[in-house]
């Protein structure tokens, strides 16, 4: 007997001896074998048949079409009187015969997955790896024959069903996986199920919860980003409320918690521990001051330096700061418009990227504290450095690193227990008052 | 070929400047306006112009602008069968299976505007309703407003759905029955436009382009992409845009600023729905509905959500236009604008409000704070507006007085845009111009200047084209729209007769009668 492969889930691919026959079987006997073939425990009518795959037929012509078909099937397939058949077609019924000699994938991944078990983890890996290599696409992939609805229900019933089958292999194994702590193998399992529907914001929160255990936060963040973006594009939507206390997590699990709770930020408040930042090159002499303090102001970017130069606006004679070139008025009147005092007729019509945009405002800034500090010396007093904005965070470590070209000095208070004081104490020299 | 273009004489021009003048002539020399005036100056272009066009007196405004249509959505639609008419299931069976019979095999057939509270069955076809007229085609019914949608199984077949899809009907043996809600609805949607080729998009647009431009129609504001639409008509209309007769401005409808950025595009938004209309009482309203007092609308931003996406589009210096129906929504939008003002000024933005159809007074004021253009469609009033109307059916005498607050909007100082919306209500600035001077809340009216404005000078301004387009100036494009009467001299209830006889798109003549 020949050896016959019937691969449905995906293409529809049928073997014989290892030699592809799919395109020498007439459509409808590649349905009608596929039929049977997923069916094998059942005996067929043959009236069921033919009026299944020949509705609209009459019933004389529809009986003739299926003998016809069969016959040409059990050509092809070599099925001869002698032997055992695969189709075995009696004057009134039909059955397909799945003995030894046949493969059929839909099986296959059935019986693994039926004799899979999860008390050899290794082996039970290995087991839904085996059966999820076996889908390589929807059951019977872009096969639909015209005017069988029956057998096209069939099809939808079918393809549903594997695909769930299919969809729970995926996500047991990206559990398993995540439990051993393979996370690259578990995204991958997870982007899979992406694939198949984007819009199941639990697997977003899967996604983010693995990059969160891998240490990689941003593209956790970027996980939230991605869900976000497909529910407003696709739904109009914002994310379930779980996914976002998972954000709001997220933006707390390395410190930069811009929001505070109530009573922490009343105690905090009242820490009033002073820590100053020595510059060799402070002169104190004739020093001007400034206090630039910081609150727990969620998102927005840039107050701190915004606040910075507006105490300097008010603070410094104009004649200074009129000296002060307009190329680089123009960056910072980008974060603070009380800059329109003291320079006139800026244009900001030009298209910067944002990352241009930082970059323009931190040198121009850094300018200007050069400028100002030629004549006098600056102390600048900052409260609960904790709360400053990540942007301005940034700009304030750029003037420590070139603090020694500066006749400045900081002073700060705030959460010593807070990373950016970690931070601060890594590189420069902080000093309890 | 001679010096000018075209010379059009003997008319009534109305060049909407700054002063209101009327002109009898006009030349125009390689597309842009070279000389205009009144009396017999015309006769030295006569012997040097291409083109020589009496106007027997006619009257010749500046070619229409339509600041709100979704251009590709409108093309597509014109491809569609329309089923708002129907009476019963079996009258849209017949139109399904007679269209089936003119159309290539395998290619989609679309139905819109099915109403299943107006067909005796009160129902939606079954997908094996469908599967009787048409087996050879994909057929997909949408319901007006498109929140639901029916397929037959060769389009169930091809649309590939998930199993775990939300909002698939099923029947009693858990077979979807090819009914669609919520997330399903959306993502046939999608998937089917997604399937729909560009060549498709052509054949629409270009029949919309000709309905615009026998409306008079020389510049269009185009809302695409984005939810309830789809990014390959956004992509479509940008890369194609130097082909269309008319100038097309597109908006791409999206929160993600970078995508448009990535477009090279400067303008975002366009029906970035805040909230949802009336009709389908999805609309935000800070008091519930009339005729439903268990509901006040949905919001479907959150104040953050919304301020983070103006704040970075507004410091990626681009044009924001969003739309905001009920008092909530607008409220909403109002917030974002100040915030992101607030924290980086901007003189000369245009941002945008689309729709404000129930804007209070208070809003209006801040409005005008923040020097924002309002992008309102006057038709609306038209089809939904009066006694016993739409708006009147969901909000009320009292507020459905206060809808499209025209006239304390112009009062204020503020520029309205006007459009159509299409395809929700017809390109047809005529129409728009007759509803705003004839809008049912008469103390909401507007002069037809102020009307023929909002489709005209403010439609340039809304997206910073008054150099160039908008009134009938020396140096502007020769875009023009001739009229068989003068909307300033006839009775104003007769204003949608008046006929668009000839579109001129910098001097070149795309229609005339």
């Amino acid at each position: 007997m020949k050896k016959l492969e019937m691969y449905m889930l995906g293409n529809l691919k049928i073997i014989l001896d290892g030699k592809a026959i799919t395109d020498n079987i007439s459509y409808k006997s590649a349905g009608l074998l596929s039929y049977l073939a997923v069916n094998e425990e059942r005996t067929f009518s043959r009236d069921k048949l033919s009026s299944l795959f020949w509705g609209t037929s009459s019933m004389e012509a529809a009986r003739y079409n299926l003998r016809y078909n069969l016959w040409s099937l059990r050509k092809i397939l070599g099925d001869n009187k002698k032997k055992l058949k695969i189709i075995d077609s009696q004057k009134d019924t039909c059955k397909f015969n799945l003995h030894n000699n046949i493969y059929i994938d839909v099986f296959h991944m059935e019986s693994i997955l039926k004799k899979s078990s999860k008390h050899d983890i290794k082996e039970y890996i290995e087991s839904l790896e085996k059966a999820k290599n076996i889908y390589k696409g929807e059951f019977l992939e872009g096969f639909y024959i015209k005017d069988c609805p029956e057998f096209n229900d069939w099809i939808f019933f079918e393809r549903e069903r594997f695909q769930r089958t299919y969809f729970d292999t995926l996500y047991k194994l990206s559990e398993i996986y995540k439990e051993k702590g393979k996370f690259l193998k578990s995204i991958d399992n997870l982007e899979e199920m992406l694939t198949i529907n984007p819009l199941q914001e639990e697997i977003y929160v899967k996604l983010i919860e693995i990059y969160l255990e891998m240490g990689d936060r941003s593209t956790a963040l970027y996980q939230y980003e991605r869900c976000c973006r497909i529910l407003r594009e696709e739904l109009n939507i914002s994310p379930m409320d779980e996914i976002k206390e998972v954000y709001k997590s997220i933006r707390n699990h390395s410190g930069p918690a811009l929001e505070c709770k109530k009573t922490e930020d009343k105690e905090l408040l009242e820490d009033e521990n002073k820590w100053i930042i020595y510059n060799e090159n402070f002169t104190d002499k004739d020093t001007k001051i400034l206090a630039i303090d910081c609150y727990p102001i969620k998102n927005i970017q840039y107050y701190w330096i915004s606040n910075l130069v507006k105490e300097i606006i008010d603070n410094y004679n104009i004649q200074v700061l009129e000296g002060f070139p307009k190329y680089y008025w123009k960056d910072v009147y980008r974060i603070e418009s009380s800059v329109g005092r003291i320079t006139e007729g800026i244009d900001l019509q030009d298209n910067l990227t944002v990352m241009t945009e930082k970059n323009k405002i931190f040198s121009a800034v850094l300018e200007l504290l050069y400028n100002i500090t030629k004549e006098n010396s600056l102390s600048i007093f900052i409260k609960n450095i904790q709360w400053m904005d990540e942007i301005s965070f940034d700009f304030f470590k750029l003037i420590l690193f070139k603090y020694e070209r500066l006749n400045l000095q900081f002073t700060i208070t705030g959460d010593k227990s807070h990373y950016r004081f970690k931070e601060i104490k890594t590189y420069f020299d902080l000093k309890m008052l | 070929m001679k010096e000018m273009d075209l010379l059009l004489y003997n008319g009534t021009i109305l060049t909407m400047d700054e002063k209101n003048t009327v002109k009898e002539w006009v030349v125009i020399k390689n597309g842009r306006i070279f000389d205009l005036g009144n009396g017999d100056g015309f006769k030295r272009y006569i012997e040097i112009s291409n083109e020589v066009i009496d106007l027997y007196g006619k009257t010749l405004l500046p070619g229409f602008y339509d600041s709100h249509v979704h251009l590709v959505q409108t093309g597509f639609n014109l491809l569609s069968l329309d089923a708002s008419k129907i009476k019963c299931i079996p009258e849209l069976l017949e139109l399904i299976c007679s269209k089936s019979k003119k159309t290539v095999n395998g290619e989609l057939i679309r139905v819109i505007g099915y109403d299943e509270s107006k067909v005796a069955e009160k129902r939606l076809p079954t997908r094996y309703e469908l599967d009787n007229c048409s087996q050879n085609n994909p057929v997909w019914v949408n319901t007006i407003e498109y929140h639901t949608s029916v397929v037959n199984s060769l389009a169930l077949h091809m649309l590939k759905l998930p199993f775990n899809l939300e909002g698939v009907m099923r029947d009693e043996r858990n077979l979807p029955d090819g009914r669609f809600i919520s997330k399903a609805s959306s993502m046939v949607r999608n998937n089917i436009f997604n399937m729909i080729d560009d060549n498709v998009r052509k054949e629409g647009v270009s029949k919309a382009l000709n309905l615009a431009i026998e409306n008079g129609v020389t510049s269009i504001n185009a809302m695409e992409g984005g939810f309830t639409f789809h990014d390959k008509d956004a992509k479509f209309i940008s890369r194609n845009k130097d082909f269309f007769p008319i100038d097309i401005i597109l908006f791409y409808q999206t929160v993600d600023v970078k995508k448009v950025l990535n477009e090279g595009l400067n303008r975002i938004g366009g029906c970035i729905f805040l909230d949802g209309s009336f009709n389908s009482r999805t609309a935000a309203l800070s008091e519930s509905y009339y005729d439903d007092s268990s509901t006040s609308g949905i919001l479907y931003f959150s104040q953050d959500e919304l301020n983070k996406f103006v704040l970075e589009a507004h410091k990626n210096n681009m044009q924001i236009a969003i739309h905001a129906i009920g008092d909530k929504a607008i409220d909403q939008i109002l917030n974002a604008y100040e915030y992101a003002l607030y924290l980086y000024p901007k003189k000369d933005h245009r941002y945008r409000i689309e729709h404000f159809e129930l804007a209070t007074e208070k809003q209006i004021n801040r409005a005008k704070k923040l020097n924002l253009i309002l992008s309102m469609q006057p038709a609306y009033e038209y089809f939904w507006g009066g006694v016993g109307g739409m708006y009147d059916l969901r909000l009320g005498p009292k507020r459905s007085k206060t809808t499209n607050p025209l006239r304390k909007i112009v009062d204020k100082g503020l520029i309205i845009a006007g459009g159509s919306d299409s395809d929700v209500t017809p390109i047809s600035p005529i129409l728009g111009i007759h509803t705003a001077v004839n809008h049912p809340t008469a103390e909401s009216s507007v002069s037809v200047l102020e009307a023929i404005k909002m489709f005209t000078i403010n439609g340039a301004k809304s997206v910073f084209e008054e150099n160039i387009k908008g009134s009938i100036e020396i140096g502007k494009y020769g875009d023009f729209v001739i009229l068989d009467k003068n909307p300033l001299n006839i009775e104003k209830t007769d204003i949608k007769d008046i006929k668009v006889e000839g579109t001129i798109k910098e001097g070149n003549i795309l229609f005339i009668e």
